[in-house]
């Protein structure tokens, strides 16, 4: 996601963009757009408690991630920073770089326009949506002076 | 009523309802713990969401550890912040030279055996060993815990494991969970409960369940887990923790989801190979590499039996090649000192270096270079682990890794008995 040796020198995100997936793909910072999507294979996010992970992809421009499944830290992290997950079976044999995706969050529907496919991902829980909706945990707090899960 | 497993009882404990598998329940957290690589953001995210006071600030504390002391400008003033927040706030911070956070975490009495503790830190599962649910969450949400004391989780599913008869010579705790990972698979447990059971690790030290528990998280699982026993309390009581805990343990007819049953009679010694820790062998297969660079410690294998070993394979001999040892703690590094096995690690011609995470994140005191081989007791040996993208690391029981160390190459430790 992010080489270990960026992760402690700054707190600053956007510099930390910049070196984003660079393990995989030296030119990921430089392709990805605002709005694109991340589809990836089993256990994304694998290795790391930091919320950095999550956060540079966010701050890349990245607003999903759907994938066949997640590192369980990543996946919370991610709905805290405010970068929603889908977890699909079979995302990534109906899915090639390049594609263009519709998808519904809260029912799980993902179309795939490209090539006329639809697949099924695990819906996200409301309480998640209603963190990823404030922008992330610390926002969530801000304007309900609790937390979703607090009564 | 259906019987519950260990985690299942935990989490109903923490959350005050009856809750099964797969429940999303709110549970009261009993200490929470963040280090030097994730406290600054949750400290930074507490700060933005304008909380005042921590929830209850003997139930935190802060380690300075993935790097310490600092290497850098950066480093050095992220560790101030942490100190003024921990001094404004009244929260306990162990500074650098103190130790890993998660051998901390269980020798100062941190953690209680029922509980739910939870780390910014993705080993925390570590405190399984003592019968605790201990998970590792991220910063944004430890600054909600710092502010609430609460957080949400899901119950897990549980994956048992059952190791049954006597470990061989030269097999150990890393040996049993090495086995277990290159089984399963590094998403072989995930979201789980991992809960190891059976003779074996009925027999096996405190220590060693801390290495079996350490390493769950490596196959994908919430937590590691086994039933605490007397050698729990033992351990509590040298640390003045009486009471204020409950020894649980799962129901005959709890539900696990997996399970797993090892004979350990028939275990050998292995090595997690590069590039990934499912990538297990039996050392048979690559005996005969040969090492650039030992690392011997963090919280999967730092601790005192750990070096005692390390100890044994290493007096009156010589390295052969770059060996780095860190303590876990300082109690520990006490302990190795009195029983005179730094000394002996010095004549040896090994670099021993303070209390604390080490090489082991790969941000200082032993970064290898493209192309070399290290052999090492931690519990991670992904591409870049330590700092180099194209090291190739091995990891391996302590007795396997001093044995590389005083002969250059990965040897077979039941050749040698220390
Ligand atoms: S010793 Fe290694 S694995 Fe353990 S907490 Fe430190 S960096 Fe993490």
């Amino acid at each position: 996601m992010l080489p270990g040796k960026y992760k402690f020198k700054t707190l600053d995100m956007g510099e930390l963009a910049k070196h984003a997936m660079e393990g995989i793909d030296p030119e990921f910072s430089k392709k990805v757009k605002k709005g694109d999507f991340i589809v990836a294979g089993k256990n994304f996010g694998c290795g790391s408690s930091r919320e950095q992970a999550p956060l540079v992809l966010k701050h890349a421009g990245v607003s999903l991630v759907i994938a066949e499944s997640f590192a369980r830290i990543f996946y919370r992290n991610s709905f805290n920073v405010g970068l929603p997950l889908l977890i699909c079976k079979g995302i990534t044999k109906a899915v090639e770089e390049g594609d263009e995706l519709e998808v519904d969050m809260s029912t799980g529907r993902i179309y795939n326009m490209t090539r006329g496919v639809e697949l099924r991902a695990n819906p996200i829980p409301d309480f998640l949506m209603e963190i990823v909706e404030a922008g992330g945990l610390s926002e969530y707090y801000k304007n309900h002076g609790r937390f979703p899960w607090q009564k | 009523m259906m019987g519950k497993t260990l985690a299942e009882k935990i989490l109903s404990l923490a959350s005050g309802v009856d809750a099964y598998k797969g429940d999303i329940v709110v549970v009261n957290v009993d200490f929470a713990m963040a280090q030097d690589g994730t406290a600054p953001l949750a400290i930074d995210a507490f700060k933005n969401m304008g909380v005042e006071k921590v929830w209850d600030s003997s139930r935190i504390a802060l380690v300075i550890d993935h790097n310490a002391p600092s290497p850098n400008e950066g480093v050095s003033k992220l560790h101030k912040m942490m100190r003024e927040w921990a001094a404004n706030q009244g929260v306990r911070l162990y500074d650098v030279g103190e130790g890993v956070c998660h051998q901390l975490m269980m020798e100062r009495g941190h953690v209680k055996p029922g509980k739910v503790v939870l780390g910014a830190d993705s080993h925390t599962c570590t405190y399984g060993a003592l019968g605790a649910l201990a998970t590792g969450i991220g910063s944004t949400e430890m600054a909600a815990v710092f502010a609430c004391g609460q957080l949400w989780m899901r119950v897990p599913e549980t994956f048992l494991v059952v190791f049954e008869g006597k470990l061989p010579k030269g097999v150990y705790a890393k040996d049993m969970i090495l086995t277990v990972i290159g089984k399963v698979g590094a998403d072989g447990a995930t979201y789980m409960a991992v809960e190891y059971t059976g003779t074996t690790v009925k027999e096996l030290s405190l220590e060693g369940r801390m290495t079996l528990c350490n390493m769950a998280v490596e196959m994908g699982g919430k937590t590691g887990l086994v039933a605490p026993d007397e050698k729990v309390t033992e351990f509590l009581r040298e640390r003045e923790v009486t009471d204020g805990y409950e020894l649980l343990a799962s129901d005959e007819d709890a539900e696990f989801s997996e399970k797993l049953e090892i004979d350990a009679e028939n275990l050998v010694p292995v090595a997690a190979c590069p590039h990934s820790v499912d990538n297990v062998k039996p050392i048979e297969k690559v005996e005969g590499t040969p090492v650039n660079q030992v690392f011997i410690g963090t919280c999967t294998n730092g601790r005192i039996e750990d070096l005692r070993i390390a100890g044994r394979v290493m007096k009156d001999r010589k390295v052969k090649v770059r060996t780095i040892i860190v303590p876990a703690s300082r109690e520990v590094y006490l302990k190795a000192l009195r029983e005179g096995l730094i000394e002996a690690f010095i004549k040896a011609g090994a670099t021993v270096c303070n209390p604390g995470c080490g090489p082991c994140v790969g941000t200082h005191q032993g970064i290898p270079s493209p192309g070399d081989v290290v052999v090492s007791t931690a519990n991670r040996n992904f591409k870049g682990r330590m700092g180099c993208d194209e090291a190739e690391i091995y990891l391996a029981s302590p007795h396997t890794a001093a044995l590389a160390a005083v002969t250059g190459e990965i040897r077979d430790p039941r050749e040698e008995e220390p």
